[in-house]
């Protein structure tokens, strides 16, 4: 119940100061000529924000923090962090902090070690101080002597966030934080985004293509898809993307004929605005879903395809349910891990 | 301040990465002993015990006057006496046991040729030089009537001869050579022995000589061994390019350069943190890979302090050909196996195994020749080696390897960091 009260503290910043720390327009990558991963991405990041880039594999998340970070090139296209131009990006080397997608740290080097080494990388004061804070937070403290390589996947993972944020940066990039976390690290994870931005006042942006993180950490999202921002806005502005907040779920059997199940959703379609159709799922978006499953029933017994309806259900709209409703595909689709 | 301490942390981890990579440590620590061990065995067998040494010596006997001995015999007309020939023959005799090989083979250096003599002893043509005294039969005369007691006739000669030796005369015979050569400390023995069973006409214990058996500090002479050696610690630093483009490759494909691209660290303490990592192997190289020498023969010399100053240069020079190979090649095992490949035929063709033919450049470059190897660092660098640890030579008298060397380390280091930094220093 907290995070909800976070979150409607953060819009309220968002509302009162709306400064703009990051701004991209018209960004665009392509790679070695062939691959074009980002086509055309603008947003802008506000002070104090969480902003989530949600997308499939693929989408081109990683390529467009990588061009804000001026670890890639870009193809076209201009942005402007904390109000700098890429060149003079050096002035403000020790604003902004990473965490890569992959696992990136000395292998050979202790966990403390590693941690030392990168606070040094940055210059910090109170290097012991920051880190025994950090390794607390991130419940490092007892791995601290442990070689880096010999960590579990999802103690790498607390330990490559943490190299990020050492040194206390006003923008924090994180690709694909929660990655390989069990449901514990992943809770420590959240607490502590929320804390970072809350106490710290650190404007985050991170990618995921979990809605579940995206919904719960961020105060706004951009659904990214084939290097395209193709929807943005708080979660809850997108759950009604289509105007409305329930989903009727219906799982169909595989061994309906397709032309029954064709002409079921034909006609659902001329019934309500918006209808999705992928894995045997039928997903229709609505307003007033009490009042209109009975109609989804009707259409199911005229067609006498009652006895393949596997499932009904009525619930609220998701993250998910938006994406399915905007790319005709799931986000999951060939997600490597989670 | 600050770029201090991201260097020192950056230099530390460079450096923990080898010693906590046991492949690593092998490459850069033990290969190289292991090398000097291979070295050192095979050559401390190459040269069989029983072959003949050669020996010089200088003789300065002016004998025994003819009439003290004509008197002596009672006879009336002799020649002078030099009991130094007798000596000579009996060196030149000697047999090892059981064997038909004589143990030495001498050679005579007049007594103008002094220079020369030391010389031979210094390049080690001759594993020890005997001086023999003006003194030497006189000493003789005086071990024999000491042996023999007093001489009637022998004392009342003494009245004729003012030349003719106390009871107590001593002569002192002077055997030189390199301590730490063993061909010289075993002659020593032998020369030994054999001089003192002439001067007590087969017995002991030995009269009227004194032996003074030493060796000279070290020498400018050497064995296969040791001409080997000043190119073992060359090669172990070429080495050390495997250990460079490891760091280099490590650090782009895990993905570490990226977090340290976008910190505060700048490319060229990036860069330095990497050439002060190769500087400190190399010092600890050089003693070690010298101790090992020690072990097998080398001539232990202070002159190993001067080692540093080129090592410095090569090891910069070795890091530039690193960068290189790490701007140049696209995947961390092409790299690594490259590097791996080079350094040896490198080491091989710059002279560190044995000589070899370098073909003229440019003949004339302030008085030194420029060959076609002498665009590889370890060309100059071997030279040097050999000239300061072999032949106890100054740096000074090396200046012109010394400054070739430097300007490859500076030539190498700056196509080499130009070519890594244009690659991996940009955003891709
Ligand atoms: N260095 C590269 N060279 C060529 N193509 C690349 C490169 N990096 C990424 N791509 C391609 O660009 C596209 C976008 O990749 P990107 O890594 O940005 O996706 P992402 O949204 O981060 O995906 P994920 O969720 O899997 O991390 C992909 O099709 C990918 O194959
Ligand atoms: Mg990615």
């Amino acid at each position: 119940m907290s995070e909800g009260i976070v979150k409607e503290e953060n819009e309220l910043n968002i509302k009162t100061k709306k400064e703009i720390v990051l701004e991209t327009k018209d960004l665009e990558k392509i790679y070695d000529g062939k691959v074009h991963a980002v086509r055309g991405v603008s947003f802008e990041l506000f002070e104090g924000e969480v902003l989530g880039l949600l997308g499939p594999n693929g989408a081109g998340k990683t390529t467009t923090i990588s061009i804000l970070l001026g670890i890639i090139k870009k193809t076209k296209g201009e942005f402007s962090i904390l109000g700098k131009q890429i060149d003079d990006f050096k002035t403000i080397r020790d604003l902004i902090g990473y965490t890569p997608q992959d696992l990136v740290f000395y292998d050979y080097l202790t966990v403390q070690e590693n941690a030392e080494l990168f606070a040094d990388c940055y210059d910090i004061e109170n290097k012991k101080d920051r880190i025994k804070e950090l390794f607390e937070l991130f419940q490092l403290t007892e791995l601290k002597k442990r070689r880096a390589g010999k960590l579990s996947g999802g103690q790498k993972r607390r330990l490559n966030l943490v190299l990020g944020m050492l040194h206390s940066p006003k923008i924090l990039f994180l690709d694909e934080p929660s990655a390989g976390m069990d449901p514990q690290s992943r809770n420590i994870l959240w607490e502590n985004v929320e804390r970072l931005s809350k106490e710290e006042g650190i404007t985050i942006i991170l990618t995921t293509h979990l809605m579940e993180v995206a919904d719960k950490l961020c105060d706004r999202i951009l659904i990214i898809d084939y290097g395209k921002i193709i929807a943005s806005g708080t979660p809850d502005e997108l759950k009604s993307t289509f105007g409305a907040e329930e989903v009727i779920e219906l799982m169909i059997a595989e061994n309906l004929e397709s032309k029954t199940s064709e002409s079921f959703i034909e006609k659902l379609r001329k019934r309500f605005s918006k209808v999705t159709f992928l894995d045997n799922t039928v997903k229709i978006f609505t307003k007033k879903g009490a009042t209109l499953i009975t109609e989804v029933v009707e259409i199911a017994v005229k067609l006498d395809m009652t006895d393949f309806i596997e499932s009904l259900q009525l619930r609220g709209s998701t993250l998910e349910d938006v994406f399915i409703g905007l790319t005709g595909k799931s986000l999951r689709e060939g997600g490597e891990g989670d | 301040m600050s770029k201090i301490r991201a260097f020192y942390s950056l230099l530390k981890t460079n450096l923990l990465s080898i010693t906590r990579d046991r492949t690593t440590f092998f490459f850069i620590i033990l290969f190289p002993l292991c090398f000097v061990g291979v070295f050192g065995l095979a050559f401390q067998w190459s040269d069989p015990l029983t072959s003949s040494k050669i020996i010089g010596i200088i003789n300065y006997d002016t004998g025994i006057d003819g009439g003290v001995i004509a008197f002596w015999n009672g006879t009336t007309t002799v020649n002078d006496t030099f009991y130094s020939e007798e000596y000579i023959r009996v060196l030149k005799t000697v047999l090892y046991p059981e064997s038909n090989v004589t143990i030495f083979e001498i050679q005579i250096f007049n007594i103008t040729e002094l220079d020369v003599a030391q010389e031979s002893l210094e390049t080690r043509n001759i594993k020890a030089l005997i001086t023999l005294p003006e003194n030497f039969s006189s000493g003789v005369l005086a071990a024999f009537q000491n042996k023999f007691g007093d001489d009637p006739i022998l004392t009342a000669a003494t009245g004729n001869w003012t030349g003719y030796p106390s009871l107590d005369f001593k002569t002192i015979v002077k055997v030189d050579g390199d301590s730490t050569l063993q061909d010289f400390t075993i002659s020593g023995t032998i020369i030994e022995k054999i001089t003192q069973y002439f001067f007590n006409f087969g017995d002991d214990p030995v009269e009227g000589v004194i032996l003074d058996v030493y060796g000279s500090l070290s020498t400018t002479g050497f064995t296969v061994f040791d001409f080997v050696l000043p190119g073992l610690i060359v090669y172990a630093i070429l080495n050390n390019l495997a250990s460079i483009t490891d760091i280099a490759f490590r650090d782009i494909e895990g993905g570490t350069l990226r977090r340290l691209r976008i910190s505060k660290v700048t490319p060229p303490m990036y860069v330095l943190s990497i050439l002060a990592s190769q500087m400190v192997i190399a010092f600890i190289q050089i003693p070690l890979v010298f101790a090992a020498g020690l072990i097998f023969g080398f001539p232990a010399s202070i002159q190993v302090l001067y080692a540093f100053i080129p090592a410095i240069f090569l090891s910069l020079a070795t890091s530039g050909i690193g960068f290189i190979i790490a701007g140049l090649v696209k995947g961390a095992a092409a790299g690594r196996g490259l590097a791996g490949i080079i350094a040896t035929p490198i080491a091989m063709i710059s002279g560190a195994f044995f000589d070899i033919p370098n073909p003229t450049i440019i003949s004339n470059v302030f008085g030194n020749s420029f060959g076609l190897y002498d665009v590889l660092p370890a060309a100059p660098a071997i030279r040097i080696f050999r000239s300061v640890l072999l032949h106890n030579n100054s740096l000074a008298s090396n200046a012109f390897d010394l400054i070739l060397l430097f300007i490859l380390a500076v030539v190498f280091l700056l196509i080499g960091i130009y070519l890594y930094s244009r690659k991996h220093f940009k955003p891709e």
